[in-house]
């Protein structure tokens, strides 16, 4: 019970520190509960990751300190959250004046969220989050730093946003916890799609079909409880487009602030969002000013430029902590963009298709975004969105002019932002890295169904189609779950068992057993997130990767105990290619080389001296400091 | 007489967009809802084989390699011509 109310208190601070914020620069005059309570929540994630950054940085990411910001965020932001009751009593409102019908569609939305909620403490970190994205959140809650994670060097140049949060938690309590505040990320999310919904004139049909929409997406629900972030730069995303919404609209100081920091946030929680996010806010924020407001003076594009000018500043602000950080870990601040001294490695300029399937891809979109099962497509966005559409389309029509206005901008920037990815990454389909545009298009299917319903004796035969479109997606997906109800004691009491642990737990926990603090463990794979975290500091990094060249292959298990490493791990599903590079190696004289597993999926061997005269060259040693530092052997 | 093509036309519109919303619902269920659906072995038989024969039909136009993959493939063409 420690996770939840552990992943509770830090929600509410985060909560509160946004409201303080917003309180602070009077960023005010909420339409909705769900714009407030998604901003705010959103606002102070975004403030206390950036905080964390520095604390990271200047080694002092400490329980104490953590816990003096959380305890001073709620001291100071809990005198203004008295609207929090009334903002819950409108939406059971809102269920209640639904009829029975849909009150079943309310009810089941909301047993599907909450499984997902017991997945993301039940089900173990898999695939990438195992690799990097709950790994060096580990590291850093354990050597109260921020540092590059030794095996994922250049890729630690990414922005840094959920993976702060997850490393906070980790300090605080536990893995479970960190995986637990994604799924509220997930509702924050929600939170904000159901505010975009409100600025269309939605009401309650059209936003239970949205939430159906949204939470029976693969592209979003598999990254709630898998330990990666992408719900995180989803939702601020989807933030980020609805105050440019209302900044077009409102033309506020405020809005376009919001808007900044939200794009500048979702810029550093997702790189990918960059190209598609940055496009859809800035049509937003100008498409408004080709009819010039009443209450503008006779310089309105003066004014434009002065607010579009804020919106820069807020956004660089917004990113700021992430330049500062690569700049002193690094000494790039534009990594792994644009590189000042020298020749680095551009990642992020990925293919992962040859032009003949992109071509066809491309041409199959967006199809190809519903139904796809491309490699590391890694889900689809609801067939739902696409299936309803057209309804939207249709009957949107008949909104009135304002909210009509509104839902064509939104799609428009929908339309824009996946355009604008599939001209600068044709190659790529994944949909998670576009997620915050794909969810754009739910609001115009939403008002399609709104406006369906409204119609008493018209449509029948499309309103039966629609409603048990809904009830059948909701129960699939309600069954596709319902067996991780008898793990969740299991996972909350801590007892261990293979659901907190993934299949690569099982090879890592024998190191764990076999090897002593400080020990240097080389590992030939990508999965490290059960190792111990003194193991994690002192594994295979940037300095060993002359350890790849195979070349000097007959000196290769001298040149690995120079070096420091005591064990050497095969993840052989990614790695077998070293594997004969290994056996067919010299062995020096004085040095056994143990193979102590032989597995179908590793092989962990042991280098022991038969004597100690001869020491390594470099070791593994803790400081005065938690964290541990790969060092010169001092004789 | 208006009012008579007008109903037509709704329900021309009706049928259209439910057959739309249907064929959705039946390939989303193919790809995404029924491969992890718990009660599957619970449904007919002739379920099971419909869905099975419609998830090989549709998995060409939705699946290519991965690009490293594709180039093995080609790779190992490349040399059995040899």
């Amino acid at each position: 019970m420690t996770i939840i109310f552990y992943t509770l208190f830090y929600t509410f601070s985060c909560f509160c520190f946004g409201v303080l914020i917003l309180r602070i620069f009077r960023l005010q005059a909420w339409r909705t509960s769900s714009a407030q309570l998604s901003t705010s929540f959103l606002l102070g994630q975004g403030v206390l990751s950036s905080i964390w950054i520095f604390l990271g940085l200047s080694s002092l990411f400490k329980v104490s300190f953590i816990m003096t910001i959380l305890v001073a965020a709620v001291a100071g932001g809990i005198f203004f959250i008295s609207d929090v009751q009334n903002h819950i009593k409108n939406l059971l409102q809102h269920i209640k004046e639904s009829p029975i019908a849909w009150k079943l569609l309310w009810l089941l939305t909301a047993v599907l969220i909450v499984l997902f909620g017991i997945k993301s403490i039940a089900a173990p970190p898999t695939g990438d989050a195992e690799a990097f994205y709950m790994v060096l959140p580990k590291i850093m809650a354990s050597a109260e730093r921020l540092m590059p994670q030794p095996n994922y060097y250049e890729f630690s140049q990414i922005g840094l946003f959920g993976e702060m949060h997850y490393a906070a938690l980790m300090a605080l309590s536990s893995q479970q916890a960190a995986k637990l505040f994604s799924w509220i990320t997930a509702l924050a999310l929600a939170a904000i799609l159901i505010a975009l919904c409100d600025e269309a004139g939605i009401r309650h049909r059209g936003k239970i079909a949205a939430l159906i929409m949204l939470f029976s997406s693969s592209t979003f629900t598999n990254y709630i409880f898998d330990g990666k972030v992408d719900v995180f730069g989803g939702a601020l995303g989807l933030a980020a487009y609805l105050w440019a919404l209302k900044a077009g609209e409102e033309q506020r100081p405020g809005a376009y602030a919001l808007a900044g920091l939200f794009t500048g946030f979702a810029a550093i929680s997702k790189f990918s969002n960059i190209p598609v996010v940055i496009p859809g806010v800035l049509l937003l924020m100008i498409w408004p000013h080709g009819s010039i407001s009443k209450t503008w003076d006779q310089h309105p594009y003066r004014k434009l430029m002065a607010a579009l000018m804020l919106f820069g500043f807020c956004a660089f602000l917004s990113m700021l902590p992430h330049f500062i950080k690569n700049y002193l870990l690094y000494g790039e601040p534009f990594a792994p963009f644009l590189f000042l001294k020298g020749v680095g490695n551009h990642w992020t300029d990925q293919v992962w298709f040859s032009p003949e399937t992109a071509k066809y891809i491309l041409k199959t979109y967006p199809f190809a975004l519903v139904f796809g099962q491309y490699p590391m497509q890694g889900g689809n966005i609801s067939a739902l969105v696409l299936a309803f559409l057209p309804i939207g389309m249709f009957l949107g029509r008949n909104l009135p002019l304002p909210e009509y206005r509104r839902i064509f901008r939104i799609t428009i920037a929908a339309f824009t932002g996946v355009v604008t990815w599939i001209i600068v990454r044709p190659a790529v389909i994944s949909p998670r890295y576009i997620l915050a545009t794909l969810l754009l298009f739910i609001p115009m299917a939403a008002t399609g169904i709104e406006r369906l319903f409204l119609y008493t004796s018209r449509y029948r035969l499309l309103k039966g189609v629609t409603y048990g479109g809904l009830l059948f997606v909701l129960v699939c997906s309600i069954f596709q779950s319902n067996f991780l109800i008898r793990k969740f004691s299991d996972s909350l009491s801590g007892n261990i068992d293979h659901w907190k642990e993934s299949g690569y737990c099982g090879m890592l926990s024998l190191v764990n057993e076999k090897t002593v603090p400080g020990d240097r463990v080389f590992l030939a794979g990508y999965y490290a997130q059960c190792l111990r975290p003194d193991l994690l500091q002192c594994m295979n990094g940037n300095e060993d990767a002359s350890l790849y060249d195979m070349t000097l292959k007959d000196n290769y298990w001298e040149r690995m105990y120079q070096r420091g490493f005591i064990y050497v791990l095969v993840q052989k599903a990614s790695h077998a290619w070293i594997l004969p590079y290994l056996s067919d190696a010299t062995i020096p004289d004085g040095l056994d080389i143990i193979r102590i597993y032989d597995e179908p999926g590793y092989i962990l061997y042991k280098m022991t001296l038969r004597n100690n005269s001869r020491l390594p060259m470099y070791t593994c040693r803790q400081g005065n400091t938690p964290a541990w530092e790969v060092v010169k052997f001092k004789n | 007489m208006n009012t008579e093509k007008t109903g037509k036309k709704t329900f021309i519109f009706e049928l259209a967009v439910s057959a739309w919303i249907v064929l959705h619902l039946f390939f989303w269920f193919v790809l995404n809802g029924y491969p992890d659906l718990s009660f599957k072995n619970q449904l007919p038989f002739f379920m099971h084989s419909t869905v099975e024969k419609a998830h090989d039909t549709i998995w060409p136009y939705v699946w290519r390699p991965y690009i490293w993959s594709e180039n093995s493939i080609k790779e190992n063409k490349d040399e059995k011509k040899k």
